[in-house]
């Protein structure tokens, strides 16, 4: 057909969406060489966050232990979710099953059901580390542990820990992806996290919730998420007054953390559906809105809910539930970065 | 001197069709925003490497973005609006039809619309396998066998 000139086809191609991009690296050496060239991918970069000012945020969910891109819609009389893409492995035949995913900075850690087989994967540029490490205890499975993604000077680094009921303690270790060792923390704490959590990353490091031993009566439940990578978010929900409050970090110190309440809603004709216990969220600072991604109790569908100032509610249904709550839903937004495993500048 | 909406000029494709249109559709285009500026602009302006099919649905474009331009930054409907038109009026091309949207846009320096033909054809780029992508932009596969599995390899994980 036509023949554009180069920098036509550059054009074309530095607005390519993340999901067709195994498919043009694979046309030819060209078009190969293009997507690691730094300029090149700098410009796709800032295209794809050009889309994103259009009001739509990308993100990954998991549901039914499949991972999924979505692009999120949040026109405030019609949002909505499109599917953009499914994670497809080439190299797996059998069944890949998913249980947990974290994110950091653009780095996704995918935890599969077989645990040995857990991956670090840069959905951008298509790396994948495998990574295996063992279980605490020989008699545990995978998805007993709490994970987070994170990095230092050195490494990308995974977290884990693993609450055991009967002795109501903290097992904690952390793998370090370059080195392929494990290294067991050990330390005593008056707090504890519960497993059902997630930890959130942020430039590196990673937040869990955690409550005062003494004081574990808390009526709300406590979800974590970020703000463009740049602020913690918390979701609280008081199951008895249905009240839902979201705070946002205005700084984040080495020992210190400042809070102010971003949005607070009421959601009395909703606690009936709206279970909002594992529930992840999503917020978008400009919209004034958060997408909870969550089961609806009634119906035991995965469903989103949109909520925002003044009433405002939404819900989208995502269709039937198949792992109940085996699987934890996961929302994560996300960013796309040509961040190499292990290749910390 | 009369105001760019009552102002008239003539842009005649390569094929010698010639379009009437106002001084501010004229301008949504660069290039010939240049030729007014520098009053070059007197008759027709002769525009050699677009035809009148092409054209039309340039002026189109223009016009459109004219007449339904948001109001201000702010105007989140407004945008709405016309980004929906947009859709709906790429959905009319096929792509032969959009690559020379493509050059024609590029050639009279429309960024909108170069922006918007561009993000058509890589969105369509998703659903085609790598010979058919290969058909449309005319490029030869140079990979060895070898490479071809080492590539695999190396995007063995995606979201597709």
């Amino acid at each position: 057909m036509n023949n554009l000139p180069q920098d036509l086809v550059e054009e074309i191609l530095s607005r390519a969406p993340v999901t067709s991009l195994r498919r043009v690296r694979s046309t030819c050496k060209k078009w190969h060489t293009l997507f690691k060239d730094g300029t090149f991918t700098k410009k796709h970069l800032a295209q794809t966050a050009e889309r994103k000012a259009k009001g739509e945020i990308l993100a990954i969910l998991l549901m039914n232990f499949k991972l999924s891109m979505v692009r999120i819609n949040l026109h405030e009389s019609n949002p909505s979710i499109k599917t953009r893409g499914n994670l497809t492995s080439l190299n797996d035949s059998h069944k890949l099953e998913i249980i947990q995913v974290c994110h950091c900075d653009g780095l996704v850690l995918c935890v599969t059901e077989d645990y040995t087989r857990s991956v670090v994967w840069n959905p951008y540029t298509g790396q994948t580390r495998w990574i295996s490490i063992e279980l605490i205890r020989a008699h545990h499975r995978g998805s007993w542990y709490g994970h987070a993604l994170g990095y230092d000077k050195s490494s990308h680094k995974v977290l884990r820990f693993y609450l055991d009921y009967y002795t109501d303690n903290c097992l904690y270790d952390i793998y370090d992806v370059n080195s392929k060792s494990r290294r067991v923390i050990d330390v005593t704490v008056d707090w504890e996290m519960d497993d059902e959590h997630h930890g959130q990353s942020l430039k590196g490091n990673t937040y869990w919730y955690a409550q005062d031993k003494e004081d574990s009566d808390i009526p709300d439940t406590v979800t974590l998420s970020s703000v463009r990578e740049e602020q913690l978010a918390a979701m609280f929900h008081n199951k008895n007054t249905c009240a839902m409050e979201i705070w946002v970090t205005t700084k984040i110190e080495p020992h210190g953390v400042s809070w102010s309440k971003f949005l607070a809603v009421v959601m009395d004709p909703l606690s009936g559906t709206l279970s909002c216990h594992l529930g992840r969220f999503i917020v978008d600072k400009e919209k004034k809105t958060v997408f909870v991604f969550d089961v609806d109790k009634a119906r035991y569908t995965n469903t989103a809910y949109f909520i925002g100032e003044n009433g405002y509610f939404r819900e989208v249904d995502l269709g039937e539930t198949t792992t109940g709550n085996v699987v934890l839903r996961h929302a994560l937004s996300y960013v796309p970065s040509s961040m190499q495993i292990n290749q910390l500048a | 001197m009369a105001s760019s909406s009552t102002n008239k000029f003539v842009l005649k494709s390569n094929d010698d069709v010639s379009f009437e249109v106002t001084e501010a559709v004229a301008r949504e285009f660069q290039v010939i925003a240049h030729i007014i500026d520098d009053d070059c602009a007197k008759k027709a302006i002769p525009l050699s490497n677009v035809t009148g099919e092409i054209l039309s649905k340039m002026i189109e474009y223009g016009k459109k973005h004219i007449e339904e331009a948001p109001v201000d930054e702010e105007d989140e409907e407004g945008k709405k609006k016309l980004q929906i038109w947009d859709e709906e009026f790429m959905k009319q091309f096929n792509m032969e039809i959009v690559f020379q949207l493509i050059l024609a846009s590029n050639y009279l320096n429309n960024k909108g619309l170069l922006d918007l033909t561009c993000c058509t054809v890589a969105d369509h780029i998703k659903d085609m396998t790598p010979d058919e992508v290969r058909t449309l932009f005319n490029v030869k596969n140079d990979y060895t066998t070898e490479e071809e599995e080492e590539i695999r390899k190396e995007n063995s994980w995606a979201f597709e």
